[in-house]
């Protein structure tokens, strides 16, 4: 089941990522440099849960390849992130990058931007097979749509 | 003790003192993945050295712990070897006390080594 959300300019998702980097930094007393903090910003200040998982498994989705098709998942009422576990930081060092660019779409993006627009809906729900639908399922091709987008900056 | 599992009891002690998933995971050395696969039951908790690791980090009883990983410490398992008949006997006469009435007979037999 798709879902349209309203369309942000690169410069209001600018914001509201100067914003969210703004609270944290006020928030713990710090200067924010490069690499930005983005699991702690995720963990501690967002409050969500990470969790790694074998999201084609979890989704009934078939691996195409080496890359996996579905990076993410963003579960709105339960607070957690789930992240491919091909993308593992540790057992993955070369896909840091795009562990950590995933971690900000879900986190600093749908989270922050689009759970306001996602109510809870039993019907959707129902569509997934249980109370455990995630809210959002984001695809390899979807973020390297994004990529061009300010959720660049988390990274 | 609360029935609250392993994997969910150290998740909740983590989160509450705000340390990230792979933050701990580095910390005990294991990898994020199997850490989170623990942490939801898919997993079984991991050796014994890795639990007491955790229930330093986290800040809780290393017996406890393991209890919750449906474990007994080694060196419980070593002590009882050492004289089976008697600590058996022992261990089974405790079943039923309370924690208290059990700390107290550990005092009862700590003075009797101190003599």
């Amino acid at each position: 089941m798709t879902k349209s959300v309203p369309y942000l300019t690169d410069e209001a998702i600018e914001r509201d990522v100067a914003s969210l980097l703004a609270e944290y930094a006020q928030a713990r007393g710090l200067v924010i440099g490069p690499p930005v903090p983005i699991e702690d910003i995720v963990e501690k200040h967002l409050k969500l849960g990470i969790e790694f998982d074998d999201t084609h498994r979890l989704f009934s989705v078939p691996r195409t390849g080496d890359d996996p098709d579905i990076l993410g998942a963003m579960f709105f009422e339960q607070a957690r992130i789930v992240i491919d576990e091909s993308l593992d930081p540790e057992e993955y060092p070369t896909r840091e990058g795009r562990y950590r660019f995933t971690l900000a779409h879900e986190g600093g993006g749908h989270w922050r931007l689009h759970r306001h627009l996602f109510a809870k809906d039993p019907a959707q729900a129902a569509l997934f097979g249980g109370p455990t639908a995630p809210s959002v399922i984001c695809r390899s091709r979807e973020l390297n749509r994004a990529r061009g987008r300010a959720f660049h900056r988390f990274t | 003790m609360s029935g609250e599992k392993f994997g969910a009891f150290v998740r909740r002690h983590r989160e509450a003192k705000e340390i990230g998933l792979r933050e701990m995971a580095k910390m005990i050395g294991v990898s994020p993945t199997y850490l989170s696969k623990v942490e939801r039951e898919e997993f079984a908790a991991p050796v014994e050295d890795k639990v007491r690791a955790i229930a330093k980090i986290i800040g809780c009883d290393a017996d406890e712990l393991m209890a919750r990983a449906g474990r007994v410490s080694s060196d419980l398992a070593d002590i009882i070897k050492s004289n089976p008949v008697e600590l058996a006997a022992l261990l089974r006469t405790t079943k039923g006390l309370t924690a208290d009435e059990v700390t107290k007979l550990a005092r009862q037999a700590q003075r009797a080594k101190d003599k």
